[in-house]
């Protein structure tokens, strides 16, 4: 019994260690984004004060880097989904240490990525429009009332298991932290005491998010791709774009989330909670999601390709041969296949490993969204000669000062609330204590106590 | 003496014969053109328009007859060109008409008679029944019940949900506030 308190003692302090201590490296890092958030926002003021001329994109190429990032980032927010909503619905304990920064990821890529959509505008104004003259047969309100909803779901479904979380940072960092902090703390965790009315309330909140949310992020991302599918462009024409997109989606939230884990696993020292099973079966899962964007590209691919009607075949030559192939063959082998391999050989189905198959998965994913915004817009309409789009500095720049940002909240994220769910994990350990089935273990800890101490 | 003049005469009248005589048979003024429709039309049924050219009885073969019809688009009304035909050896000329909405149609023919410079207009009113607007739907296809009243009761039922969501978070805060009450005598 002691070794448990003990245990709880070290996750504990643990996660308020990352808001306690602060690092020399913290406030470089944060410089960092900082400066490079400065340089996208300057561009951005080059671009308001000048207009869209000052970035690539013209009337027949009219979309371009922002729009890429736009869709990258509304699909690396289902990571939250995946992670938190779908493996809670399943049941599976070994989520617990990851939930949290997964729904970091799912609020802060959804507020970055919608903003990328009033950045393409030109004038940010004309976002009323959509508001002041909007038709419910547009896939554009459609789009905004999806990303609207989720994106409140998400902060709720974000906030809601923080909330005990929350009162051990109000109760244990008295002292320790500034006193705005507390006063977060003290708001937010809406007077949590642990009571069982407390605690029925919490878990029927959560059971009822978790249920709603998963069909919110569907309608998100299938949303998005219908922008795309029901505009009159030749590559667009595809009924498997929602699921396509969904599935794209998830892959890249897994990726990034990866990504996020191995740095604050780093960076935090949380080796004894995040384990190499957490990034093995997160593995599994990229490589099962690689297999399904296989499968939906070459649906999608010979079904158009044995017809290749119309200008399909403008298409397909740009895409597999011509301008576009180095992005192609780099997604599908680099971004699709050549993860699998990494998640699927013994030798290399380690952290290393997977973190590797990530980086190769959230660069590939980025450039299809490029390939399928940019080529699709790049075939003629009429028989006139190919536009070409070139990205300026200034959408560079812009692009840039997103990513910054995404980075720049999530690392302040990190400085105020509780990276890991505390509450969540003792509820996974205590009941592994019980009953330490090897069913739900790993194959590597069966033998050894779960929860890695 | 009196031979020159007759010579002169007979002469003239055989040039004047040799060249206006086949220049009369075309001579627009001579042509007489007749436009045959099959009475009332139907919205979307084609059905043919036969014009024949006829100079003194003669049929006039090989004249290309232009038909017009006054038509809107873009918010712009005007005349149209909507097809051509050319007469063969009875002198009659077909065209395939196919009315696309219903009420009065006013057709213009115009045809430049062999050996004339200035076209001749000829015309015919039709009187077409059916359908009001073949080409262009009103509004797609309507399936019952798929209306932005569908689209506001599911959206409205997902905001509904979290609204229910949000209410358990002041559940927690009132049961929060109810467990300190019940401490705080105990402490007392």
């Amino acid at each position: 019994m002691e070794a448990v308190a003990d245990w709880r003692e070290r996750l504990e302090q643990t996660v308020l260690a990352p808001v306690i201590d602060t690092s020399r490296w913290y406030y470089l890092w944060v410089a960092f984004l900082l400066a490079v958030l400065g340089w996208g926002l300057y561009a951005y003021s080059v671009q308001l004060r000048d207009g869209l001329i000052v970035t690539g994109m013209r009337d027949r190429i009219s979309w371009g880097l922002y729009i890429t990032t736009f869709v990258f980032f509304i699909g690396i927010s289902h990571a939250g989904t995946l992670i938190s909503a779908i493996l809670r619905v399943s049941q599976a304990g070994w989520r617990t240490p990851v939930t949290r920064m997964a729904e970091f990821i799912t609020a802060v890529s959804l507020a970055v990525g919608a903003m990328f959509v009033i950045i393409d505008l030109g004038r940010p104004d004309r976002l009323l429009n959509v508001i002041i003259y909007g038709r419910w047969q547009s896939p554009i309100v459609w789009d905004v009332v999806a990303i609207t909803t989720y994106l409140t779901a998400s902060l709720m479904y974000l906030f809601l298991p923080m909330i005990p979380d929350l009162a051990l940072f109000r109760d244990r960092l008295p002292g320790k932290v500034p006193r705005w902090k507390l006063w977060i703390y003290r708001i937010l965790s809406v007077g949590w005491v642990g009571s069982n009315a407390q605690r029925r309330s919490l878990a029927s909140a959560i059971g009822l998010l978790m249920i709603l949310i998963i069909p919110i992020a569907v309608s998100v991302h299938t949303v998005v791709s219908w922008i795309f599918a029901m505009t009159l462009r030749e590559p667009w024409n595809s009924t498997i774009f929602g699921a396509f997109f969904v599935a794209g989606a998830i892959f890249s939230g897994i990726a990034v989330l990866i990504l996020l884990m191995a740095v604050l696993r780093k960076i935090y020292h949380l080796e004894e909670y995040i384990t190499e099973k957490h990034f093995v079966y997160l593995g599994y899962l990229l490589a099962a999601m690689a297999a399904i964007m296989i499968y939906a590209n070459l649906s999608e691919f010979i079904t158009v390709g044995y017809k290749l009607e119309g200008e399909g075949e403008f298409h397909f030559r740009q895409l597999f041969l011509g301008q576009f192939a180095g992005f192609y063959w780099y997604y599908f082998v680099g971004g699709l296949v050549l993860p699998i391999v990494l998640v699927l050989l013994p030798w290399t189905r380690n952290i290393r490993g997977v973190v590797v198959a990530s980086i190769l998965v959230a660069v590939a994913m980025w450039v299809e969204r490029f390939f399928i915004v940019v080529a699709g817009l790049r075939v003629p309409l009429m028989p006139y000669e190919p536009a070409s789009y070139t990205p300026t500095w200034v959408e560079w720049s812009v692009m840039s000062g997103g990513f910054a940002l995404f980075a720049l909240l999530i690392t302040l994220f990190v400085k105020v609330f509780p990276i890991i769910s505390v509450w969540e994990v003792v509820e996974d350990h205590e009941n592994a204590e019980i009953s330490p089935g090897p069913e739900r273990l790993a194959p590597e800890e069966a033998a050894a106590p779960a929860g890695g101490g | 003496m009196k031979t020159i003049p007759i010579i002169a005469v007979a002469a003239i009248l055989a040039i004047a014969i040799a060249g206006l005589g086949p220049a009369g048979t075309a001579n627009a003024a001579h042509v007489v053109a007749t436009v045959t429709t099959p009475g009332v039309l139907e919205v979307g049924q084609p059905s043919q328009i036969q014009v024949t050219l006829l100079s003194a009885n003669r049929p006039v073969a090989d004249t290309v007859v232009t038909v017009y019809t006054d038509a809107s688009f873009g918010g712009v009304t005007g005349e149209v060109e909507i097809g051509t035909m050319t007469t063969n050896g009875d002198g009659i000329a077909l065209f395939e008409y196919e009315p696309r909405h219903d009420s009065a149609h006013e057709l213009r023919m115009e045809y430049i008679a062999p050996g004339d410079t200035e076209p001749s207009i000829t015309g015919a009113a039709i009187s077409v029944a059916g359908a009001s607007q073949l080409h262009q739907s009103t509004s797609g296809i309507q399936v019952p019940g798929l209306n932005v009243w569908f689209i506001i009761a599911i959206i409205g039922s997902v905001w509904t949900l979290l609204f229910s969501v949000g209410w358990r978070v002041f559940a927690i805060a009132r049961a929060g506030a109810d467990a300190k009450t019940l401490i705080a005598p105990e402490r007392a």
